[in-house]
């Protein structure tokens, strides 16, 4: 009978656990549904564009790859600056499909890897949080993991990117760590290792790993919990992880030199003095010992403390690194570096975000703390850190809020099963008691909020009420997800939707109209020139040569085409010629009202290029007299002569006549003809979102662009 | 200015030598009216002019302006304690409430406004606006962009803050001295598995009710509706004020203590009456608190979220 429950019970688990996975796919699949199956934003056309390259070339070639369609004309040693987990794992799905006879395509893959892969990281949520209290909790925790908008957010279908599998990773390298912790075997260290090796591969997140591990020994430590199993749980994960890190090309050396890893190394050193430790106290007399102690702590202070200057000062260790620095002192971006201040994900998070993205996880989680607290065993420590410091991390910077999503779910899981525990209870017997607990005021009210003592519900009707309150705010919260997802998670940001006046939807598909203009009017090797928003969807889906792109890496590049955007066309043309450019793709929102166009960034072009060439680009030329932002009749004249503008507003007012009026910026455009010497219009897509120009070539004759126009134009060319 | 009704005459005929005297003690010189303005900025001037007009009246609720302050004043204070009488360069402000003619005269509608006015030795001719590019840029950052603006480099001297040197200080000997007389029980409290869960918990519920949000971008500790009331939400899902945190902070408290107190101490009460009103007032509390955060946070999305929770 017993064997039967159980038996049982493991297909109710079995059941709902695929139930959650089923739901985890359908809740990210709003954007395709909506849309079509297509790529989401930026980042993800380069994985794709990178994972259509692995597949057509090979492994070998695609680790090598020099991508000489970029960063014309300096390219990208592609292969080595890019981590290749994403890449590789669809490759090696769309292998075994097509192994299995299925011919699926790559861009299918690509697009349901992250639905895929989440319901994954729910079953690894499920692991670790039965390992914190039981399957129950397990169950909860992947049911949250599966609908949580903190984790939706990076992870519909559509956004191709590293978070996508990472996640999953995250989770499932916890649960083996917690797993080797408990058990203390080399064999789950070593798993937990060939994971972190896979998460390392991935996302460059990894980080959060190699700092959450060691911490959480450190911590066991100062509890006076270390034991052989962490001792061999962390030297089997740290000297085979890091190892295993390093092949990465990407990564490197970086795991010795850098000090976002040193805290890694520090505690690696700590469990085997600790096991040495150990060891002498069983083999030598107790003040021996004490000697011994005493003497080894002070010269380890002193040699290591000695070391770590050293070895910073002669540049061996990385100082440390912008980045990293202003999580802790957060007002150094603001100071010194204005570039990552301005970046939105990295904003810090304000109370109504938590609550968005997370919903009642959020005041869950502090009373699972608390239940996990009460029993306090080696893993619920991790579960307790990790809490604190992604709540802290996610205040500082809004896109951690992923990587606190996934322990919120735990904690809350284990909160709700607490709490639901003893109204749940089918069983009606009243449990033996032991008498009201005596002695001071201190022991009375710890033993108020202790959660050994037998708990028991006597009215049936208080059970059903409790019960149907919490089913009720549960509900809500997937009432809460759910809208969240569709409104909010679910744009490919590519396609663009709004609502006509009877209320159906209209679709803008300007992007991809201007992009297959481009594939399919020009010429393969034309260069084209845009801000560097747009460079990688050049390259993804028009298939043309950009010169900058996402990939931020060199900011002299980009100034120099924030220069010849915001110069006149004297000055933008020779810059045009020597980068070889053919085309210029330039977004306008002025027609249709869109809100990230070209004029809107304008500023940042201007302010990049200044720090480059301060002499002859000065942000307050950029400005009307009285210091606003203008693109009317009162725009400043460098406004109105740089390349931006004129191809923005370049026959604007034809189009509209006397009511030429900017319905982004809400102010009229004066119908003076806009005169363009250097560039020819070719294409301007159905909204106006995406005008195309073409450089012309230098005059044969060579007269200047522009006596080679007022000569075309019938002007006579005066001497 | 107590004396203004007893000297008028003086008063209006400040001379340049009065006004530029009361940047002694390093703050930036206060103008008081037009004449006053029009003596300052008296062509041919000696002096680069920092001109800020601003309006710190509550009435007019101008938060930039408030922000800005401190900013400003700490840029005239670096300057003036290493140049002594200004040396060319002088920082003075006038305020909306006292001196509105100069306001309608150079026609100013947007405040905080900076106008930079060159001296005889300037390295330009013509005058300058700037306005900084958000209010609560850190002072370094506007040195620097004025500097590159007029070619004199400012620099910001942040004088010690003796106060809280002070209080640190005080924190530090409490610490230690509370430590020598609690030695004794100094184990029992560092290794109180309740006094950890208290500081875990807390340190959790301050993090996720934006207190690093408060710390980063200083914003206000609350509102105003722009009648002279409060407001202790902000509009907005990216903008809160401090009080607003605290209120949060104090909801999921209330929230998490509902939760823990039914499955510990309403779940382990011997009496079946007393029992059934325990878990129903804690239920009460669950719930009407939760209604309660929807609906705040229902009104600060702007109408656009669609749940709500009865009685809200």
């Amino acid at each position: 009978m017993e064997k039967e429950t159980k038996r049982v019970f493991d297909v109710f688990r079995a059941v709902i656990l695929l139930v959650v996975g089923m739901t985890a796919i359908a809740a990210r699949l709003f954007s395709v549904v909506r849309f079509e199956s297509i790529i989401h934003e930026f980042d993800p056309w380069f994985n794709f564009r990178a994972t259509k390259y692995l597949v057509a070339n090979g492994y070998y070639k695609f680790l090598n790859w020099f991508d000489d369609r970029t960063w014309y004309p300096l390219g990208r040693v592609t292969g080595g600056t890019l981590y290749p987990g994403l890449m590789v794992t669809s490759g090696l799905l769309h292998t075994i499909f097509r192994w299995l006879s299925f011919p699926v395509d790559i861009r299918n893959i690509c697009v349901m890897l992250a639905p895929g892969f989440s319901a994954l990281t729910a079953i690894a949520t499920y692991l670790l949080a039965s390992e914190m209290k039981n399957s129950t909790a397990g169950l909860y925790a992947a049911a949250f993991m599966g609908i949580a908008p903190g984790y939706i957010s990076r992870s519909v279908a559509g956004s191709y990117d590293n978070e996508a599998i990472a996640i999953f990773l995250l989770m499932f390298t916890f649960y083996l760590w917690i797993k080797s912790v408990k058990v203390g075997s080399v064999f789950y260290g070593t798993m937990t290792a060939l994971f972190y090796f896979y998460m390392v591969a991935a996302w460059g997140g990894y980080a959060f790993i190699t700092n959450m591990i060691p911490l959480h020994v450190f911590v066991l430590c100062l509890m006076g919990r270390f034991s052989h199993r962490i001792y061999i749980a962390y030297s089997s994960w740290y000297a085979l992880g890091t190892l295993a890190s390093m092949q990465i090309p990407f990564v490197g050396f970086l795991p010795i030199r850098s000090s976002e890893h040193m805290a890694a190394l520090g505690v690696f050193g700590l469990v085997q003095l600790l096991a040495f430790g150990m060891y002498m106290r069983s083999m030598i007399s107790s003040t021996n010992f004490r000697y011994l102690l005493f003497a080894t702590v002070g010269v380890i202070l002193i040699v290591g403390f000695a070391g770590i200057v050293l070895l910073t000062i002669s540049g061996v260790i990385a100082p440390w690194g912008g980045r990293f620095y202003s999580f802790w002192d957060t007002n150094y971006a603001r100071i010194h570096i204005p570039i990552i201040a301005s970046v939105a994900e990295h904003q810090p998070t304000a109370w109504p975000m938590f609550f968005f993205d997370t919903h009642m996880l959020v005041w869950l989680a502090p009373a699972g703390m608390f239940f996990l607290f009460s029993e306090l065993r080696d893993e619920h420590v991790f579960v307790i850190v990790y809490a604190v410091l992604g709540s802290y991390f996610a205040g500082v910077m809004v896109r951690l809020m992923l990587t606190l999503t996934p322990i919120l779910c735990v904690a809350g899981a284990v909160a709700v099963t607490t709490v639901l525990e003893p109204y749940l209870n089918g069983d009606m017997t009243e449990p033996a008691r032991a008498p009201e607990p005596k002695g001071s005021f201190y022991k009375r009210f710890s033993r108020i909020l202790d959660l050994s003592a037998p708990r028991y519900i006597y009215q049936k009707g208080i059970r059903l009420l409790t019960s149907m309150v919490i089913g009720y705010m549960l509900l809500h919260f997937v009432f809460h997800c759910t809208w969240v997802t569709q409104n909010a998670y679910s744009s490919p940001s590519v396609v663009l939707a709004s609502a006509r006046p009877d209320g159906s939807t209209f679709l803008i598909d300007d992007y991809r109209e201007a992009y297959y203009w481009l594939r399919q009017n020009t010429d393969y090797n034309a260069k084209v020139m845009s801000w560097w928003d747009y460079g990688y969807q050049i390259g993804g889906m028009a298939d043309r040569t950009t010169l900058v792109d996402n990939n931020t890496w060199n900011n002299t590049h980009i100034a120099t085409v924030g220069k010849a955007m915001s110069s006149s066309e004297e000055v933008a043309y020779p810059i045009l010629l020597q980068h070889d450019v053919d085309y210029i793709l330039v977004v306008f929102g002025g027609l249709i009202g869109y809100s990230g166009d070209d004029i809107n960034k304008f500023l940042w072009m201007v302010r990049i290029s200044s720090g480059i060439w301060p002499d002859e680009i000065q942000e307050k030329n950029y400005f009307t007299p009285r210091g606003e932002y203008k693109v009317d009749a009162e725009a400043s004249p460098a406004m109105r002569n740089s390349l931006m503008y004129k191809m923005s507003y370049y026959r604007f007012a034809d189009l509209l006549g006397r009511n030429a009026i900017d319905r982004q910026r809400q102010q009229l455009i004066p119908n003076t003809p806009i005169v363009l010497d250097t560039l020819e219009e070719v294409f301007t897509s159905e909204n106006w979102m995406i005008r195309i120009y073409q450089v012309k070539k230098p005059d044969v004759f060579g007269r200047t662009p522009k006596e080679a126009r007022q000569w075309k134009s019938g002007i006579k060319r005066t001497a | 200015m107590k004396l203004s009704w007893l000297l008028p005459v003086a008063v209006a005929a400040a001379s340049l030598e009065e006004i530029l005297s009361r940047s002694k003690g390093g703050q930036p010189i206060e103008i008081f009216s037009d004449d006053e303005v029009k003596t300052i900025l008296a062509e041919p001037r000696e002096d680069t002019v920092i001109f800020v007009f601003t309006a710190l009246d509550p009435s007019i609720n101008c938060e930039p302006c408030r922000m800005f302050k401190p900013t400003f004043e700490l840029l005239a204070k670096s300057w003036y304690t290493k140049h002594s009488g200004g040396l060319g360069l002088q920082f003075a402000f006038t305020d909306f409430k006292n001196n509105r003619e100069t306001f309608q005269r150079l026609q100013i509608l947007q405040a905080p406004l900076i106008k930079i006015y060159p001296g005889k030795r300037a390295a330009f001719s013509e005058e300058i606006q700037y306005t900084p590019t958000s209010a609560h840029m850190p002072a370094e950052y506007v040195a620097k962009e004025i500097s590159q603006l007029i070619g004199i480099e400012l620099k910001i001297n942040r004088p010690t803050d003796w106060a809280t040197v002070f209080l640190k200080l005080s924190i530090g000997l409490l610490v230690l001295t509370s430590v020598y007389f609690t030695a004794r029980h100094i184990r029992t409290i560092i290794f109180n598995k309740f006094i950890w869960t208290i500081i875990s918990i807390f340190l959790y519920l301050t993090f996720v009710s934006g207190s690093m949000f408060n710390n980063i971008r200083h914003v206000p500790y609350v509102g105003g509706d722009g009648h002279g009331n409060p407001a202790y939400f902000a509009n907005g899902l990216s903008m809160q004020f401090a009080v607003e945190s605290q209120i949060v902070t104090l909801l999921y408290g209330a929230l998490a203590f509902a939760v823990i107190a039914l499955a510990t101490r309403a779940a382990t009460n011997k009496n079946p009456s007393v029992q059934a009103v325990t878990v129903f007032s804690w239920l009460f509390v669950l719930y009407t608190v939760n209604a309660y955060l929807v609906s705040v946070f229902s009104s600060k999305q702007g109408g656009g979220y669609p749940f709500h929770l009865p009685p809200w």
